[in-house]
């Protein structure tokens, strides 16, 4: 089943001899369950693409349709909802409330909808699962970095999204605990069969993933899938 | 240094609202600050020129025709022969500017008095050199000053006082000498007069000599530095006793020459004395109120610190990181306290500059328009209705003129030097922070401390934006209670201001009717200290046909005496005539007449004379306003026969001379007949003389109103008053008429034509008189609503500066947490979600920033309460601030800090989320 679908987006910032194009014409499908790297370098617009995806910019032109609603077309409060509903993000920094233990962190999107009741079977099973259960009355300052981004990895997962944007999850830890984070996020995608995109500049890391989507200059130019053997790329071919 | 102020430059450009919001609040600060000093100082410089003007323009005097004087004036000429060398032309008239050893003195005038006559008045036959009639303003008018030994010349009112024509060439006929008039000069400063003793003074020629001549010099100081000190040294260098230095008084507490009020240790020993205490410490200190306003001017120039500190430091924390990383790179502790100093600088100098320009702009333009109320008023307490120079004196239109505006240079140079060194104490006190913290804690910000709190909330709370608010303000107690502070010292300001107004409005309002006897628009009155002297009850009942009056208020008086046995007097010091104290002597016409205020007749028994007073009902009901202790109900008071006792007051506010209270009973004794002999009035006649009445205290007082002054006196405070009905005062006393009535006009009468048609109606009966006080009135309104408007724009000031401060707080602290919120905008609070998490907060602070308020408040009100009650003695002053001002003050609180935390969200929610 197809969960999200990008189709002919384009992304410009500035204005004239300011103008900047970061996207280019840039479409690709994503199956439930699958694990997508994004990756290229410094600059080549991935951070870009993730953030178009989860909302959290607005394409300058083309489409973005997660579970068959196009988010460039929802407005401002229905965006918000669909995201928290939707999307989880995990960041390179954590970015946790430093103020609220693990526990409260893992269940805070939750409590943002209204009458929705916090599934605390679930994010007890959460926490155990990432081995945070005994470190639930912990704050983030009080966590080791690995500790930390399966804090925020429990955190997107608590809300049972379609989808788990990951901008760099691994850009802060050691090797050791990079290895344990991408255990845990592949863990997760298989168990959950839930949807990743992670995007990193990692070849290695990459390699672990379902497919791998590169991105250079603003245009995706290689696809290939792992998870279906199937090119899902749309639009034009850039191979 | 260049590096630094680049650096603080470029911090200043960019960070605009920062450095907008700190240099509109050393603006303020420093506009309020320079602004009330110049007012101050323009209404003390007012006086002082009124003093000059009368009392004279010099600061001590003695006696000059002793030794020391050859070698002063040896000195002198010395010096005018130096200067003429030197070729210095600024020595003008009769300009000296002799510098000693630790004085410079200015001018010196010598007075000779050549022959001293007490018939037909006290007058004095003088001659005076030029500085001496320049110090004295006595100018000559008309012709010249007298050349030969039968000239005389004088000022216009003692020849009226002689009878002699004000015309040159007139004759004047003084202790069986003729003279002949040679010129008329203006009046002697108006004061002086009672310096000399009353004595009227008449110029003769020098060449006058009646053997008996008696020389006198008159100094003057430069007055920068204190005129005390310099007339010690003065004296010193030239041996004259101490003791034979007379001052002006006048003028000494506005150019320090009063000897130190009280030394360190006598300080010390009178706050440790319970009868003492700061009252008395204060009393002392606070000569001209010079103590009260530098305690004003200190305040403000704290709040002005506060302020500058707590804005600075919401910039400061805002960019921690950046400065971690300048140090990280290399920089010094001292390089950022440079950096610091020099931003706060930069705008202090901006900020200063145009507060000063601003406060004393504004500042000559209030004091333009009302200016008196700046000036000091040193008119004693009016004592009743008696006289019209009392009343003259009480009104307003008698203060001097405000004169200029003077801008006051040393408080601007002396607040500039303060806050300066503040600001490099706030330098100091920034960098000591951020050394607290650990370079890597700085660079994320992360100030917080381990938390102890393990609570899931998530477990118990369907909704954690709540608990999250929550979490963020508390989760650092001291920056929470810091904001706290630092929110409510504003209010409290406010409040304190609005506090101490609102108890000066009802006390200027109560003395203005009891000490000052101008409750009412007209006085009728008797001007006798015969008891048979009153005015008739049918006069009133017609007075009060007259149109346009709305209240006519007759008092019905007698003189009695109570006997306070057993220890019930407590306050023996409290009376010269039983104080046994040197030089506190009792008033002799009081002695004379009436044998003396208070008499002792055992170890604890006196007897002590009352004012005994009959007011009608409405009277009454006024005077609920000084109940102390009781309860006044005419109609109990008639038929039971009970009375109201006006009790002693002494220095500290203090009513518990006299163990008297209500329920007890009083043995009043009052002469029989309406027009007794003397020895009667005295309290010395036979057992038969008097009438004896037992009188139940109904209630206790602080001040009488309508006071009758012509019989032991009635100053609203060191006299006790019985007062009653005017039915019991003819029941118990037999006394029908009235001593005073007290007229109130309806709004609009024509008070000239009600005065008049009074004067008409009263010209019948013996020594009876009719005072108009309408223009006083006015005016006195007209200035006690001028100084109120000003403390209300004042205590307005200082919230509108802490409004800002609140601002700025409250927006800091949603800018702080910018990224925090970024994290939640990402996970899907929705915009009115978010909004309506940072209003709870808002709110959440206002409703403990109003807790705070309160708090302090509380604390501020108890010591300004005491000052009240025991140092300024106000009028029963309200123990609480009207609610309303609470109320609003809350109110306005609320409303900011979540009017200020929703601006900032909705700032937060216009940017992208990329941004953070």
């Amino acid at each position: 089943m197809e969960i999200l679908k990008v189709r002919q987006i384009h992304k410009i910032y500035g204005e004239k001899e300011n103008k900047v194009h970061a996207l280019k014409d840039v479409s690709f499908t994503v199956r439930q369950g699958e694990f997508i790297a994004i990756v290229g370098t410094s600059g080549s617009g991935k951070s870009t693409l993730l953030n178009l995806i989860g909302g959290l910019d607005t394409p300058t032109q083309g489409q973005i349709i997660i579970r068959g609603h196009d988010i460039v077309a929802l407005n401002r409060k229905e965006l918000t909802v669909f995201r928290r509903r939707n999307i989880g993000f995990v960041f390179q920094n954590y970015s946790l409330m430093p103020v609220l233990n693990v526990y409260d962190n893992v269940a805070l999107p939750v409590t943002f909808d209204r009458g929705k009741h916090v599934d605390h079977e679930y994010i007890r099973e959460l926490l155990k699962e990432l081995g945070l259960w005994e470190k639930r009355k912990r704050y983030p300052n009080e966590l080791s970095g690995g500790q930390q981004q399966r804090t925020a990895l429990a955190r997107a997962l608590a809300n049972k999204p379609a989808l788990i944007l990951a901008d760099e999850p691994t850009g802060n830890l050691d090797s050791a605990t990079t290895v344990e984070v991408m255990g845990l996020l592949k863990e997760s995608s298989r168990k959950y069969s839930q949807t990743i995109l992670m995007v990193t500049h990692n070849e290695a890391l990459a390699q672990a993933c379902d497919r791998i989507i590169r991105i250079e200059d603003g245009m995706l130019y290689e696809r290939s899938s792992r998870f279906t053997g199937e090119n899902t790329a749309e639009g034009g071919d850039r191979l | 240094m260049r590096n630094l102020l680049r650096l603080s430059f470029a911090y200043l450009r960019y960070y605009k609202k920062q450095t907008a919001a700190l240099f509109v609040g050393i603006l303020l600060s420093a506009a309020l600050l320079t602004g009330v000093g110049s007012l101050f100082m323009s209404g003390k410089e007012a006086a002082k020129e009124n003093a000059r003007t009368e009392y004279g323009d010099w600061h001590y005097e003695t006696r000059c025709d002793v030794p020391w004087f050859e070698a002063f004036q040896e000195d002198v000429q010395k010096r005018a022969s130096d200067k003429e060398n030197q070729g210095d032309l600024g020595q003008t008239g009769n300009q000296v500017n002799l510098n000693g050893e630790g004085f410079i003195l200015e001018k010196y005038g010598v007075e000779t008095v050549k022959k001293a006559i007490t018939e037909p008045f006290d007058i004095q036959y003088v001659t005076g050199d030029d500085a001496y009639l320049e110090m004295m303003d006595r100018e000559l008018l008309e012709g010249k000053m007298p050349e030969t030994v039968n000239e005389m010349a004088a000022d216009a009112q003692t020849l009226r006082n002689l009878g002699v024509r004000p015309e040159p060439g007139a004759e004047i006929e003084l202790d069986g000498e003729i003279f002949v008039l040679s010129g008329i000069l203006t009046e002697m400063p108006e004061k002086l007069g009672e310096l000399l003793g009353g004595s009227m003074q008449v110029f003769v020629s020098p060449d006058l000599n009646y053997g008996m001549n008696g020389s006198f010099v008159y100094l003057k100081f430069e007055e920068y530095s204190p005129t005390y000190d310099q007339i010690k040294a003065f004296t010193d260098q030239y041996g004259i006793d101490g003791s034979t230095v007379a001052r002006n008084n006048g003028l000494a507490g506005y150019v320090g020459a009063d000897a130190e009020a009280l030394t360190p240790s006598e300080i010390l020993q009178a706050l440790k004395d319970p009868v003492m205490g700061l009252p008395y410490v204060w009393g002392n200190l606070n000569e001209n109120e010079v103590l009260t306003e530098t305690a004003v001017l200190i305040a403000l120039g704290f709040f002005a610190v506060f302020i500058i500190y707590s804005i600075f430091q919401v910039s400061v924390l805002k960019r921690l990181s950046q400065y971690s990383v300048m140090q990280t790179l290399g920089m010094t502790d001292g390089g950022t306290v440079g950096v610091l100093l020099m931003e706060l600088l930069m705008i202090f100098y901006g900020g200063y500059a145009a507060g000063c320009v601003l406060g004393n702009g504004i500042a000559a333009l209030i004091y333009g328009r009302v200016g008196r109320i700046f000036i000091t008023r040193n008119v004693s307490v009016h004592s009743g209705v008696s006289t019209e120079e009392t009343a003259s004196v009480l009104s307003v239109s008698d203060l001097p003129d405000a004169g200029a505006f003077h801008i006051d240079w040393r408080m601007i140079a002396g607040g500039a030097v303060f806050l300066i060194l503040f600001l490099v104490v706030i330098s100091l006190i920034l960098v000591r922070k951020m050394r607290s913290l650990t370079l890597r804690q700085m660079i994320s910000r992360d100030t917080e401390k381990g938390r102890k709190n393990r609570k899931i909330y998530s477990l118990k709370h369907e909704n954690l934006t709540g608990i999250l608010t929550k979490r963020f303000m508390f989760s650092r107690k001291g920056t929470f209670i810091g904001i706290l502070l630092s929110l409510s010292i504003g209010s409290v300001l406010f409040l304190g201001t609005a506090y101490v107004t609102e108890n000066t409005r009802i006390n200027n309002e109560l003395t203005f009717a009891a000490d000052d006897g101008l409750g009412s628009d007209i006085q009728v009155y008797e001007e006798s200290d015969s008891l048979s002297d009153t005015i008739p009850v049918q006069t009133v009942e017609q007075m009060k046909q007259i149109k346009g009056l709305e209240s006519v208020l007759p008092v019905r008086y007698m003189l009695g005496e109570i006997p306070l046995d057993d220890g019930t007097f407590l306050w023996k010091p409290f009376y010269a005539e039983v104080a046994e104290e040197e030089g506190f002597d009792p008033d002799p016409v009081i002695m004379e007449k009436y044998n003396g205020m208070i008499v002792q007749t055992g170890e604890d028994d006196y007897r002590l004379k009352v004012n005994i007073y009959g007011y009608d009902d409405e009277m009454l009901e006024s005077l609920n306003d000084y109940l102390l202790e009781g309860e006044i109900d005419p109609d109990r008071m008639r038929e039971e026969n009970t009375v109201i006792i006006k009790t002693l007051m002494d220095g500290q506010g203090n009513y518990d001379g006299i163990t008297l209270g209500v329920g007890d009973t009083l043995e009043i004794r009052t002469p029989r007949d309406p027009e007794p002999e003397a020895d009667v009035l005295r309290f010395l006649g036979e057992e038969n003389d008097y009438r004896t009445n037992d009188l139940k205290i109904a209630a206790m007082a602080s001040r009488p109103l309508g006071k009758v002054e012509n019989y032991i006196g009635d100053d609203g405070q060191r006299a006790v008053d019985i007062i009653m009905t005017n039915e019991q005062m003819e029941q118990n006393f037999g006394v029908t008429g009235y001593q005073t009535v007290s007229i109130s006009l309806e709004e609009g009468a024509d008070a000239a034509a009600a005065a008049d048609e009074l004067r008409t109606m009263v010209s019948g009966i013996s020594r009876c008189a009719v005072r108009d006080y309408t223009g006083q009135i006015e005016a006195q309104n007209l200035y006690l609503n001028q100084q109120i408007m000003f403390f209300y724009g004042i205590a307005a000031v200082l919230l509108g500066i802490s409004l800002l401060h609140i601002m700025n707080s409250m927006q800091y602290l949603v800018a702080e947490r910018r990224y925090e919120f970024s994290i939640l905008r990402a996970m899907g609070i929705t915009d009115s979600g978010f909004l309506k998490m940072l209003l709870k907060e808002g709110l959440r602070y206002g409703i403990c920033a109003c807790g705070a308020t309160v708090i302090v408040y509380w604390i501020v009100q108890k010591v300004l309460y005491y000052f009240m009650t025991k140092v300024y003695l106000y009028l029963h002053p309200q123990g609480m601030i009207s609610s309303g001002y609470l109320i609003a003050v809350a109110a306005l609180d609320l409303i900011l800090c979540a009017g200020a935390m929703v601006l900032a969200g909705r700032k937060i929610l216009r940017d992208s989320y990329l941004v953070d």
